[in-house]
């Protein structure tokens, strides 16, 4: 929980205490793991007693488990019960005094696997389908047959995983007392943290409670609730005592969360004027072992197939989403989830349209976006608000200066390429809009408390969860603004179900839609009420979701002799709707930006044929470094969301999905190949340039 | 992430070393820099029962221009690369980060034997002499390429002490030149090449393309590929790094 | 058999008696109950534990404790004083240098054996220099920005 300015000073000390940093006096527990992609458990030999088997943790607490329409609803144990299904599954759990000797435990316990040689990993899908649905808006037929040309290609985007520095962990103290289960986890979700531990170990949602240390970024990974969370808990209840697990990097690279192994076919109905009249989709995800909790095995599926096109207007539209069960560790939330690759394949497609059709590409990205607003596109999306050929228009005068510095760059024989990244992403889905899909876990609201002290203090109590996107400052900034109050008599607690009202947490950048009008809205109540001493005003809010959108401009220079990829310019031009804290949105944005680059250039978790993860150090697993991300320059624009108290919009996600395509048109266009499989590595190109 | 159990020992004399090494063969490991080795203990891929630290065995220290100690660490050579054969200057920067250096030793390197390490590149390219030692066989040289046997393997026997590393003087007009290509600063390349022209006669060396270091002066060399590049990419760039030294080091 | 160990943290004098395999980033968290030092991959890439050793950035994740005895350590916790940071720390908060903050206290010491070493930092080649740092969230450019201007201002 943090409060105030002083939580920047803290962590500037060296003084935040993440999960590992707490002085909580916990035995450590340890996980043993599958080194089989899907194999049988025959038995267990555990060392002196300091153990538990999956069979025995069953019996401790319940397995996660994500139903609806279109899924395959597949429980995940918190220790795999009678059969592992990739490798990094958890089979067992030790405890010892430290880590040290509980990884010694774990290297003396004895498993006899069986490997399972083919076959499907879970009997409720045996072919293997774990998610599935269909959508068409529009008169699709009509659309096609109007068509003067019809563009197909397949685009791949790379496994990959969040990888936030402060990998994942979890104490658990259990009161035999009281009845109570106190659990700190480094999460974006309390309180679905709360709720599931309450399910799986039987206890009242009273008798739980969840505080969120100081957390070391989530970008998604986090907003998940994992196995290891209930393991812990139930082992904490099971001695009496308090546990705790503290992730290491080579368990967090295999057996977190992945995400974006997707395949997405596109077919795109063109007239000839070069106006969109249709898209056929086919989205295909490897979504891994299991259905993660909350998002579920249709997280992918869902959001790349409903983001494709996402800013262009289409008379018609047809997907085919699909997420497919493999032997590879569980897929997830990375920020920007599916919206990546459905940004990554439209944009791509947008260059390739271009370029057959002989048109410039920004040109012909004008003459398809969407122009009014509010309107409701053919997936399905009510959009509520945007200025696109606004964004579009900032990227002309640098585009211009770019296409002359790269036309002077091809003379000298240098492989020079600009890439254009134009979306638009949903922000702060709400509990209507999850009850609509079916999705019972994620409440889908957010809250807000306001209390004004008796000396005048301002308490601020949220339903969500900071890992490091400094939600306290914007919160004060606002309070300060909405009561007339200073800055510094405001303090701000998330991260505590006890104390802060219940929410969802923070993902899918819900903070600035949800999470400000609740807070907005209760600020504003007090305000009317004179910020009387001891009143109290929660606000619930249930959030519709609105539509940030960004044009990014990327330059990118290949060398050509190692044909190694460098962006050397970018301009991100974001429209998140009103900005309520300018410093905070940028740092998202490039935040953001860095790690889409990432995405397009490094990132990737590849398996072998065998499910084995190639993998498992940060030596294998590319990440930017300083050197690899340079300034990015940031433009705001605002298209002010008629359906949030401020007229926010969310902004964490943009930096990263405009990234995913923008740089990845740049690369194409400096090696003058179609590059539409990520990562963009030297050997890619190499092999691109030679076929 | 925590290594399994091991005794240590901190021998001040290099006789006190080479007993412990004698006495424990393959139960024990020396510890140089531990940029290499302690990953490794981390992972539980080396779980020796004794680490022998080198860190106060006088007689590893130490370097000259002809002559460089086990245990000098890069960081070292390079606050004195004025001093060293200038291809050396050039390919220290590549080895990791700076802090990496701080701590790593070009014995580390040479016995840790990387095939993408620049060490291993430099001893092949300078026609270097490695000097070891043991209870059992005495003090011996063997050249660069009889030092090295394969990736990550040496002639070393377990109970030698690699002692130290020299090659020729530099003499002065030679000329060189040095090149690599990584995914990012500090990264183990993907392909890189080294030349010398001395006293007329032109050695190049490619590495990081194969199982080790080698010669390649008439742009032949064995490739391999693995996650990070394929086997084509390496004959490629392996060979067009090979011509940019041998241009560079000719001019 | 555990080890006698000697070693100046912060510029405290402390003995303890450690088992061989501890390592030094592990010493300083549980033993000396300094947590700003913290393990972001315990296999030497991602610096977030880098401290400084008799004046050198270093990681504290690739040294055993054994190997500090006799030597000098200095750790977040000994950059400036209570009510007062030292120029970096103060440049790192005006520029926005951090946002979780977890690979703060390694950026801090790499930063700081930077400006101690007298070399002279351009924005051109102080990305390379920091290319033993990792950061997931600030994209970089904002930690640049302060380690320039806390060398402005020696």
């Amino acid at each position: 929980m943090k409060a105030g300015s002083d939580a920047e000073e803290l962590l500037v000390r060296g003084q935040g205490d993440f999960l590992a940093d707490l002085h909580l006096d916990a035995l450590e527990a340890c996980f043993v793991r599958s080194p089989y992609p899907h194999a049988r458990v025959q038995s267990i030999s555990l060392p002196g007693g300091r153990g538990l088997t999956g069979a025995q943790l069953a019996r401790l607490a319940g397995p996660l488990r994500v139903d609806g329409p279109g899924l395959k609803a597949v429980p995940w144990w918190p220790l795999a019960v009678e059969k592992v299904r990739f490798v990094g599954e958890a089979v067992a759990v030790v405890w010892a005094e430290d880590r040290y000797l509980a990884e010694d435990l774990a290297d003396e316990t004895e498993v006899d696997y069986e490997p399972i040689p083919a076959g499907p990993l879970h009997e409720e899908a045996p072919d293997g389908v774990l998610y599935e649905s269909r959508r068409e808006g529009g008169d699709f037929e009509a659309a096609f047959g109007r068509a003067a040309r019809v563009l197909e290609r397949t685009f791949k985007t790379a496994r990959q995983t969040p990888l936030p520095l402060e990998a994942r962990g979890v104490v658990a103290r259990w009161d035999g007392a009281a009845g109570r289960l106190t659990v700190w986890t480094s999460t974006q979700v309390p309180n679905l943290v709360r709720t599931v531990l309450a399910s799986s170990l039987q206890l009242a949602e009273g008798d739980v409670r969840v505080i969120v240390p100081v957390v070391g970024g989530g970008f998604g990974l986090k907003a998940h609730v994992f196995p290891e969370e209930l393991a812990v808990a139930a082992l904490a209840r099971h001695l009496g005592r308090t546990v705790r697990w503290v992730e290491d990097r080579r368990e967090n690279l295999l057996a977190s969360a992945h995400a974006h192994e997707e395949t997405v076919r596109l077919r795109l109905a063109l007239d000839d004027q070069g106006h969109f009249l249709a898209v056929d989709a086919e989205v295909s995800c490897d979504v891994g072992a299991y259905s993660v909790f909350p998002f579920s095995a249709s997280l992918e599926p869902v959001t790349t197939g409903q983001t494709l096109f996402g800013p262009y207007a289409l008379e018609a539209f047809r997907l085919h989403a699909s997420g497919l069960a493999s032997s590879k560790c569980p897929a997830g939330a990375y920020r920007g989830v599916g919206m990546n690759a459905a940004a990554f394949a439209t944009e791509r497609m947008v260059d390739i349209a271009a370029r057959e059709l002989g048109l410039d590409p920004l040109e012909l990205r004008r003459r398809n976006a969407i122009r009014e607003f509010p309107t409701v596109t053919a997936a399905g999306r009510e959009l509520d608000s945007g200025d696109y050929l606004g964004l579009l228009g900032r990227l002309d005068a640098p585009y211009r200066e770019l296409r002359r510095q790269q036309a002077e760059a091809r003379r000298e024989g240098r492989l020079f390429g600009i890439g254009v990244g134009f979306f638009n992403e949903h922000s702060g889905t709400g509990a209507s809009e999850y009850q609509t899909r079916g999705i019972t876990t994620i409440p889908g609201v957010d809250s807000a408390r306001v209390r004004v002290g008796e000396e005048g203090t301002i308490e601020i109590a949220t339903g969500g969860a900071d890992a490091g996107q400094g939600h306290a400052e914007t919160y004060r900034l606002l309070a300060a603004r909405e009561l007339g109050v200073a800055a510094e008599k405001v303090v701000v607690f998330e991260g505590d179900t006890d104390a802060c009202p219940p929410g969802s947490g923070t993902f899918v950048s819900r903070g600035a839609v949800g999470g400000l009008t609740a807070l907005t809205e209760a600020l504003r109540e007090v305000a009317e009420k004179d910020l009387a001493p001891g009143l109290e005003v929660t606000r619930v809010v249930d959030p519709k979701q609105v539509f940030p959108s960004g044009a990014h401009l990327a330059a990118v220079e290949v060398d050509p002799l190692g044909l190694n990829p460098r962006v050397i310019r970018y301009l991100a031009v974001e429209d998140c709707g009103v900005v309520v804290n300018e410093r905070a949105a940028e740092a998202q944005v490039r935040g953001g930006v860095a790690m889409g680059m990432g995405g397009v250039l490094l990132e990737e978790i590849r398996y072998s044929e065998d499910g084995q993860p190639l993998a498992s150090t940060l030596l294998d697993y590319l990440v930017p470094l300083a050197p690899d991300v340079p300034e990015i320059e940031i433009e705001h624009q605002e298209s002010p969301s008629p359906l949030t108290a401020l007229g926010s919009k969310g902004v964490g996600e943009a930096g990263t999905i405009g990234a995913f395509a923008a740089v990845a048109n740049a690369v194409a266009d400096a090696v003058q190949a179609e590059l539409n499989e990520l990562p963009c590595s030297p050997d890619r190109i190499f092999h691109l340039r030679r076929s | 992430m925590k290594s399994a159990p091991f005794e240590y020992a901190r021998p001040t004399t290099l006789t006190e070393a080479l007993d412990l090494l004698d006495r424990h063969g393959e139960d024990c490991k020396p510890l140089a820099g531990g940029q290499s080795l302690v990953p490794l203990l981390a992972m539980r891929l080396a779980r020796p029962s004794l680490l022998v630290d080198l860190d106060r065995v006088p007689e590893l220290r130490g370097f000259s221009a002809e002559r460089v100690g086990a245990m000098a660490t890069n960081a070292q050579l390079e606050r004195r690369a004025g001093d060293l054969p200038p291809v050396i200057a050039a390919a220290l920067p590549h080895i990791g980060h700076f802090q990496i250096r701080n701590r790593g030793t070009v014995g580390g390197s040479l016995a840790h034997l990387d095939p993408a390490g620049e060490w291993p590149a430099l001893a092949l390219l300078l026609e270097a002499e490695l000097t070891v030692e043991s209870k059992r066989l005495g003090r011996r040289t063997l050249s660069a390429g009889q030092f090295m046997r394969g990736p990550m393997t040496t002639a070393l026997g377990a109970d030698e002490l690699l002692l130290s590393v020299s090659w020729p003087r530099w003499p002065a007009g030679a000329r060189w030149a040095f090149a690599e290509v990584a995914r990012r600063p500090g990264d183990f390349a993907l392909a890189g090449a080294a030349c010398t022209v001395i006293a007329g006669r032109t050695r190049a060396v490619v590495f990081a393309v194969g199982p080790l270091p080698q010669l390649a002066g008439d742009g032949d060399f064995e490739v391999t590929g693995d996650l990070h590049a394929s086997a084509a990419y390496r004959r490629e760039v392996g060979k067009r790094l090979l011509d940019r030294v041998m241009t560079q080091a000719a001019m | 058999m555990e080890q006698s160990l000697r070693v100046k943290v912060n510029g405290q004098a402390v003995k303890r008696e450690v088992p061989p395999r501890l390592t030094l980033a592990d010493f300083l968290r549980d033993r000396l109950r300094l947590t700003g030092t913290h393990l972001g991959c315990e296999h030497g890439v991602c610096g977030a534990c880098t401290v400084l050793l008799d004046g050198d950035a270093v990681r504290a994740c690739l040294l055993l404790a054994v190997q500090a005895d006799g030597r000098e350590v200095t750790t977040v916790e000994g950059m400036g004083e209570p009510g007062r940071l030292t120029p970096l720390q103060r440049a790192f908060l005006e520029h926005g240098a951090f946002q979780c903050g977890f690979c703060t206290p390694g950026f801090l010491a790499t930063g700081e054996a930077l400006l101690r070493s007298g070399r002279r930092l351009s924005r051109a080649e102080l990305p390379d220099l920091l290319a033993g740092n990792l950061c997931r969230c600030t994209g970089y450019g904002p930690i640049v920005d302060a380690i320039l201007e806390a060398a402005g201002s020696r």
